[in-house]
């Protein structure tokens, strides 16, 4: 964790006056959970539920068209299902903190208008999460299948609209698959299948107008 | 498969006992299989999900209360798709261990337990469950035929009809307890003296016989109740409505009957003892019989009549306050002290007369009726206005006036401390005479008494006849004795004659000795029987026959010897020869004889003075006459100028020349006086007017010295008062 706090920051600050653009989104995420028991069988009758996610980074072009970005995402995962055969009802609902580290491709771009395509990795850390059997509420700190993180393989698209020399909207569709990382003990296994819509804000910084640069600067 | 696992299951065990005739018996049992193993699913996996549709084997095993197989059977069976089993335990497979068929357990009501073991293959039974067997606290059966004995330790709950048929007894060796309503078409009884107790109401529509004791500590009776042997009440016994002893049979009672309200007695009712607190009122006649005494420690308030059929003895005083009349029946005579109807005896003292108020003439103490009503006399009192009216208070007060104004008088002519004024003042204040008045008055009110009033007229007495068996009539006569009495009068003592309606009787003789008594008059009117013509005035004197008979003779013709034979002087007159009774007052002729005597002592006297002048002619002497003064004459007539009756020999008598001086000059006092002592007659509504001489001293006091003087008016009361306050 240290290490990886430490890692964000060298890049953050080599990327300094280069195009950075400081970036803040929220979004909604629907989770859905991809699961197989011991006997590497599935579970009927779940459906995912719908929660906010946040998310603060830094973005800088190092390239004409291409971006790297990093950022702190903070995500709610849940689902809910009932199982009719046993009339058990269960009920999700995990947060998750990770770091994001992704790369933009700018694809399109017309007058304020720039698409870009994002592909990039994230790793999450259970904040806090609890589970609900039949109305009992079960904590998932240290439950395994959810107490360990998750790295998330995320791609997606976005578009990016200046507003102003220095603002830019930004509007962004990402799917994650979440992979726990560590080997399963009781053999069953969990994977998070995350779709998440986001609206941000892109505020470029002083003397490195992305904007500027890319749109009202005429190249 | 998670069945095969090894797997715990633990039974919900729902046990219903049901033991059914004939065919089946067997126990049901359902039970839900539990999957011990968790189901998985993300995260925390869920456990407690039943076995669905999984193949297990049951194995069930009932113990006796020793522990030892009764019974064991093995069962295979599917779980329904939530995990239930429906099984019926004895419809198995009996393995060896089992000591027989289910239907030859013995449920005798020792405890049993039942064992169920599981498995899911066949073999490998775990045991999972081994609880005892309970009866079933409610079971609901159509009907029940039971050929065998039930015995029901616990309690039985009938919601219906229990009908012992077949005239089968039933026992019951605990107690009976029935909340609703219990009706016994039939006898019920209680046997070996058994007690039974209700603690509600007992209601009996038809007779109630208890031959026996019943205690009762309420007893509550509709209607009619009967009793045909004793009611021993131990406690209080509440009648809230009436209580009735009929067909005359009697009703006792050893303590004390306390009733509040008002009792009726229709017939008699016999107490031995009676205690009222308040009021008794008795509608009807009060008996006491068999010489019973009734005592009464209060007043007796009676508002009517009382009769008394018998003694009434009030030992303590007895207060009547209304009129009493006695009717005695009783009869004799007048000598017999049971004849008279009112006796009073046991004190030193007789019968006190009160009436209210201050009596008055017509106010009478006593008044004495025939059997016919009339009023045969009375005894009055004298009232003080009686006693103030009389002559004789009046008299004396007047000459107590005289008497005064004489002292003032003489006080004045002796030059004593008195002079006019002094004894005008004196008089005025009536100082002398107010004292004489209190004590006068006193003395007469101290004496005021009762007058006889009675048809009676005279006064008489019980004297012994000489020969008892001589009888004698009222209005003979006869002689007196040595104090007895006959009709020979020649040789009496005294004569007189035996009472016809006496006033005064006295000389009561004993009892028992009445009859040798005859009343005879001493004094006042009497009828005699009289033979021959009698005019008023004559003197009745015997025949002389010893007959019982007088006959009337004149003054003028009595002789010397008649006088001690005078009965008295006829008070009326009669023409007829024959025998009749004539009206004499005896007693009253005391002074007759002195007028004969005077007559007798005159002719002495001239035969004397004869006598004397011819002894005075023989011997040649002069006679002169002398005046004997015959005291005798003043008391029979007034004279005009009577001799001087001297009360002091050495006083000298006033002239007619120093009565006038002396009247003119103390004339005054006496006026003065006599117009007080008026003033107070007036004052005291006395009438003194009705008394010439009192009216002439007290209206003329001048007049009346004057007369005096003269000798025309109370000539012997002015030489009183001449010798003691006028004499030199």
């Amino acid at each position: 964790m240290k290490a990886l706090f430490l890692y964000t920051s060298i890049i953050f600050s080599a990327l300094i006056c280069h195009s950075q653009q400081i970036m803040v989104e929220v979004g909604r995420t629907s989770t859905q959970f991809d699961y197989l028991d011991s006997d590497k069988e599935g579970i009927e009758n779940l459906y995912p539920s719908r929660h906010f996610s946040y998310a603060a980074g830094y973005r800088k072009s190092i390239g004409n068209r291409v971006f790297a970005s990093a950022s702190v995402l903070f995500n709610r995962y849940g689902m809910y299902g009932s199982d009719r055969l046993y009339d058990n009802q269960y009920q999700w609902d995990v947060s998750y903190l990770g770091l994001g580290l992704a790369l933009d491709l700018e694809v399109f771009k017309y007058r304020e208008l720039r698409v870009f395509g994002r592909l990039g990795v994230d790793p999450e850390f259970m904040i806090n999460g609890t589970q609900t059997i039949n109305n009992q509420v079960f904590d998932l700190k240290g439950v395994e299948q959810f107490d360990k993180p998750f790295l998330f393989i995320r791609g997606g698209v976005g578009a990016m609209y200046c507003a102003d020399e220095r603002v830019a909207v930004v509007a962004k569709y990402m799917y994650g698959k979440g992979l726990p990382m560590g080997k399963s003990e009781d053999g069953e296994r969990l994977r998070l299948n995350a779709h998440t819509f986001s609206i941000g804000l892109a505020v470029s910084l002083k003397y490195c107008s992305y904007c500027y640069k890319t749109h009202f600067k005429k190249d | 498969m998670k069945i095969m696992k090894n797997i715990i299951s633990v039974a919900f065990v729902f046990l219903l006992v049901n033991l059914s005739w004939a065919q089946t018996d067997g126990l049901s049992y359902q039970a839900v299989i539990i999957d011990n193993n968790p189901q998985e699913i993300p995260g925390i996996d869920v456990t407690g999900n039943y076995l669905s549709e999984g193949e297990i084997s049951l194995l069930f095993s009932i113990y006796n209360s020793s522990n030892v197989t009764e019974f064991q059977e093995i069962q295979s069976t599917i779980t329904d798709k939530f995990g239930m089993i429906d099984l019926i335990i004895g419809q198995g497979e009996t393995t060896p261990m089992s000591a027989g068929e289910f239907n030859e357990i013995s449920w005798d009501g020792t405890p049993k337990q039942l064992a169920v073991a599981i498995s899911y293959n066949g073999s490998d039974y775990q045991e999972f469950s081994k609880q005892e067997l309970l009866f079933a606290p409610y079971a609901y059966h159509r009907n029940i035929t039971a050929t065998g004995t039930l015995d029901v330790d616990g309690a039985t709950t009938l919601n219906s009809t229990l009908t012992v048929e077949n005239q089968s007894l039933t026992y019951l060796t605990g107690d009976l307890q029935v909340d609703g309503v219990s009706n016994l078409n039939s006898e019920l009884n209680v046997l070996n003296q058994s007690p039974s107790y209700l603690s509600g109401e007992l209601t009996v529509d038809g007779d109630a016989h208890f031959n026996g004791d019943s205690y009762f500590n309420t007893i509550t009776v509709e209607n009619q109740s009967t009793l045909n042997g004793p009611l021993l009440v131990e406690g209080v016994a509440d009648f809230n409505n009436e209580l009735n002893v009929l067909q005359g049979n009697p009703t006792s009672l050893s303590g004390n009957l306390t009733v509040d309200g008002v009792s009726l007695f229709n017939d008699d009712a016999i107490f031995q003892d009676i205690l009222v607190q308040n009021t008794s009122n008795l509608n009807g006649t009060l008996n006491v019989n068999n010489g019973s005494p009734t005592n009464l420690s209060g007043s007796l308030n009676v508002t009517g009549a009382s009769n008394l059929n018998g003694v009434l003895n009030a030992n303590a005083a007895s207060y009547l306050n209304g009129q009493v009349t006695i009717n005695a029946n009783v009869n004799g005579s007048q000598t017999a002290y049971g004849s008279y109807p009112l006796r009073v005896q046991g004190s030193n003292q007789g019968v006190a007369i009160k009436l209210d108020g201050s009596e008055t003439s017509s106010n009478n103490f006593l008044t004495f009726y025939d059997g016919f009503g009339n009023i045969h006399g009375a005894i009055e009192g004298q009232t003080m206005s009686q006693l103030h009216s009389s002559f004789r208070f009046i008299w004396d007060v007047v000459m107590g006036g005289l008497e005064q104004a004489f002292v003032a008088a003489e006080g004045i002519a002796c030059g004593s401390q008195l002079d006019f004024a002094e004894a005008g003042v004196m008089l005025a204040n009536n100082i002398t005479l107010g004292a004489q008045w209190v004590e006068l008055t006193n003395n007469y009110e101290a004496n005021v008494g009762v007058y006889f009033r009675s048809g009676g007229a005279d006064y008489a007495e019980w004297l012994e006849r000489e020969v008892a068996s001589q009888k004698m009539e009222a209005a003979q006569v006869v002689g007196v004795k040595a104090g007895k009495i006959s009709f020979n009068t020649t040789s009496a003592d005294h004569v007189l004659v035996i009472s016809t309606n006496p006033i005064v009787l006295g000389n009561q003789p004993k009892s028992g000795n009445a009859d040798n008594y005859e009343k005879v008059a001493f004094l006042g009117q009497v009828p005699v029987r009289v033979i021959g013509i009698v005019d008023e005035g004559d003197y009745i004197i015997p025949t002389g026959s010893n007959d019982g008979i007088a006959r009337a003779v004149k003054s003028s013709e009595l002789s010397t010897s008649d006088f001690k034979n005078i009965i008295g002087v006829a008070w009326e007159s009669s023409v007829k020869e024959g025998l009749k009774l004539i009206n004499v007052a005896i007693g009253l002729t005391t002074n007759d004889l002195a007028a004969k005597v005077a007559s007798l002592e005159d002719e002495l006297n001239d035969l004397r003075q004869e006598m004397d002048e011819l002894k005075a002619l023989v011997s040649g002497r002069t006679v002169e006459s002398v005046e004997v003064d015959s005291p005798i004459a003043s008391v029979t007539e007034a004279s005009p100028r009577p001799i001087s009756w001297k009360a002091n020999s050495n006083s000298v008598l006033m002239s007619d020349e120093d009565f006038k001086v002396w009247l003119d000059t103390y004339g005054e006092i006496f006026e003065l006086r006599m117009n007080l002592l008026k003033k107070d007659f007036q004052e005291k509504s006395i009438e003194y007017q009705q008394f010439d001489e009192i009216k002439l001293i007290v209206d003329h006091p001048i007049e009346a010295l004057q007369k005096m003087r003269s000798g025309e008016f109370m000539a012997s009361l002015w030489e009183s008062f001449e010798n003691r306050y006028l004499h030199e």
